[in-house]
């Protein structure tokens, strides 16, 4: 999967503050509802908070990828975030969170979205891909390293 | 080792609430497990079962080896064929 396909420079945030899932999420939603006129921003995020409901998204090793589908959403849309400081995010191995994919996927497209996280859990799989993101210090380096690797 | 093969019939395949509630079934058992088609990844590690990209109606093998492998099988094919919790 090319990460170009659903990732842009301006959907990397790089060392945000996270504090909470919560607020992490309410400010996600925000930025991305901000992005997109279609995209209502407290739709997404209760869509999201609905789908942490289910189980976390957090997969382990850090890393979380909290989705949701948007029926208004006519392509998948990937955002990619690092924190400053990792947080809870009552992952599957309990251990705090510090990189974030968020993945806004459209109603239909399933097998798409199984191919995209396919490509998500390649990357995330490699410690020197996590370990090269954490290393970074802007958004725009956190793209060209995250579409690169 | 206990061997099988099973269908993918949830709409969603294995995508990653069903791929987490997969590895957390199969970290409970002692055995070791391994889940694939082209090739087979550890059973028990999210991220490699997600790496399969198992849409609805793939075909999953499943390898099991150790004390407990029957259980595991057991267990592992009942959660697959009730699509995850999810219905089919």
């Amino acid at each position: 999967m090319n990460l170009e396909e659903i990732l842009t420079p301006e959907r990397c945030f790089c060392r945000i503050e996270g504090f909470s899932k919560k607020r992490l999420l309410t400010r996600v939603s925000g930025l991305l509802g901000g992005l997109f006129t279609n995209l209502d921003e407290t739709e997404v995020f209760n869509s999201m908070m609905a789908r942490e409901q289910l189980g976390s998204t957090g997969l382990g090793n850090g890393i979380a990828i909290p989705h949701c589908r948007v029926p208004q959403c006519k392509e998948i849309i990937g955002s990619l975030v690092t924190l400053s400081e990792p947080i809870d995010y009552d992952a599957i191995d309990d251990a705090p969170v510090d990189i974030i994919f968020i993945l806004i996927v459209p109603e239909e497209k399933k097998d798409e979205h199984i191919r995209v996280l396919a490509g998500l859990a390649e990357l995330f799989n490699n410690p020197n891909f996590c370990h090269t993101l954490r290393k970074c210090q802007e958004n725009k380096q956190l793209f060209d390293n995250a579409i690169s690797l | 080792m206990k061997i099988s093969s099973i269908e993918i019939t949830n709409e969603a395949g294995l995508h990653a609430r069903a791929a987490s509630k997969l590895a957390e079934m199969a970290s409970e058992y002692s055995a070791t497990i391994k889940v694939g088609h082209s090739k087979m990844v550890d059973g028990k590690s999210i991220l490699a079962l997600m790496m399969l990209a198992a849409t609805q109606g793939t075909i999953l093998n499943i390898e099991i080896k150790g004390i407990d492998e029957e259980k595991a099988m057991e267990s592992i094919l009942k959660l697959i064929s009730n699509g995850f919790g999810e219905g089919a």
